[in-house]
């Protein structure tokens, strides 16, 4: 059995639409790989959450439910880092989902149907092991951006997701 | 026309068992009813007033199903159609204490309506909202009337 560190964690931003492959990679309609590390990430944290519904009923002693809808979240904290890589980019790219201009093209909403707006990964992989990880089409529900004497400039950025994840390994 | 299981009229298909007798209430509120009483007021503040019957009357009962399955919320609207809505009066199954009695562990005369000559119609149409797959909260209203 091994343990998994803050080494071993990312935080993968992908297209609205990009699929998972067999092995979890995000790829476009023509088989391309979409997905691009995000840099700089301090820490990321997925809830998942079921909520219950009540069937306690008179003559009862002791509360009973039944599950209801099931929903689940994210946030991160990413430090403000503006350099990019081929393969990579940073907060900025998340940030401009937030307060970009909401048109139908790229940054903004598809339409109205689509309320999420990229796809994000969340990765813990050591060595050459398969990597664990969760997929699922997110929005921004609130970010903040902190600047501070004597800190480096960070981000803090909640998620919804919407709908079941897409595709899970744990 | 007698009503029948096998009847494939919808408003002739009836339940063996009415729901009020099968289903736990998640909450139940009810009155005691009251007696016809009529008051006359004198321009000096006396009053006199004049009892028209022995009896109570207007006993209500409400009671709530949260979150049951589908199939036991279209029991009761089953039920309200045999009753042909606030036509018929019903018993309550005055007799056992399981059902829209549960819970309740006082006099029976306390919360049922034949022990005081009196019989539970529908007072309007059952309501059913749907909270979940397959889940649905029903809102019964009752009142009970004199027998005849």
């Amino acid at each position: 059995m091994s343990f998994f560190t803050g080494s071993d964690g990312q935080l993968i931003l992908a297209p609205r639409n990009a699929v998972p492959d067999s092995n979890g990679i995000l790829k476009d309609a023509n088989g391309n790989t979409v997905e691009r590390l995000i840099a700089k990430v301090k820490s990321w944290t997925f809830t998942s959450s079921t909520a219950t519904l009540d069937v306690t009923s008179l003559g009862d002693t002791d509360r009973t439910f039944r599950e209801g809808i099931r929903s689940a979240s994210g946030n991160a904290e990413i430090f403000y880092y503006t350099n990019t890589t081929a393969s990579g980019t940073n907060v900025t790219e998340l940030i401009e989902f937030q307060l970009g201009e909401r048109t139908d093209t790229e940054a903004g909403f598809a339409s109205d149907d689509e309320p999420e707006k990229f796809t994000l990964k969340f990765l813990m992989a050591r060595g050459t092991q398969n990597p664990y990880y969760l997929i699922g089409r997110c929005a921004i529900t609130s970010m903040s951006i902190q600047m501070a004497v004597g800190e480096i400039a960070s981000a803090s950025i909640a998620f919804d997701i919407n709908g079941a994840l897409v595709k899970y390994r744990i | 026309m007698t009503a029948s299981p096998l009847s494939t009229d919808i408003y002739d298909q009836v339940n063996p068992e009415s729901p009020f007798d099968v289903y736990r209430p998640t909450t139940r509120q009810f009155t005691s009813g009251s007696f016809p009483v009529k008051t006359f007021q004198a321009q000096n503040g006396a009053e006199i007033r004049i009892l028209y019957g022995n009896q109570l009357t207007g006993k209500k009962l409400n009671l709530t199903y949260a979150n049951v399955t589908d199939a036991v919320a279209y029991h009761f609207i089953q039920h309200y159609v045999e009753m042909r809505g606030s036509y018929k009066t019903f018993t309550m199954g005055d007799v056992n204490d399981d059902g829209y009695r549960s819970g309740w562990k006082g006099p029976r005369e306390g919360i049922g309506a034949e022990r005081w000559r009196m019989r539970y119609r529908y007072a309007e149409e059952p309501q059913v909202q749907s909270t979940y797959i397959n889940r649905s909260t029903v809102s019964i209203s009752l009142i009970a009337v004199p027998i005849p």
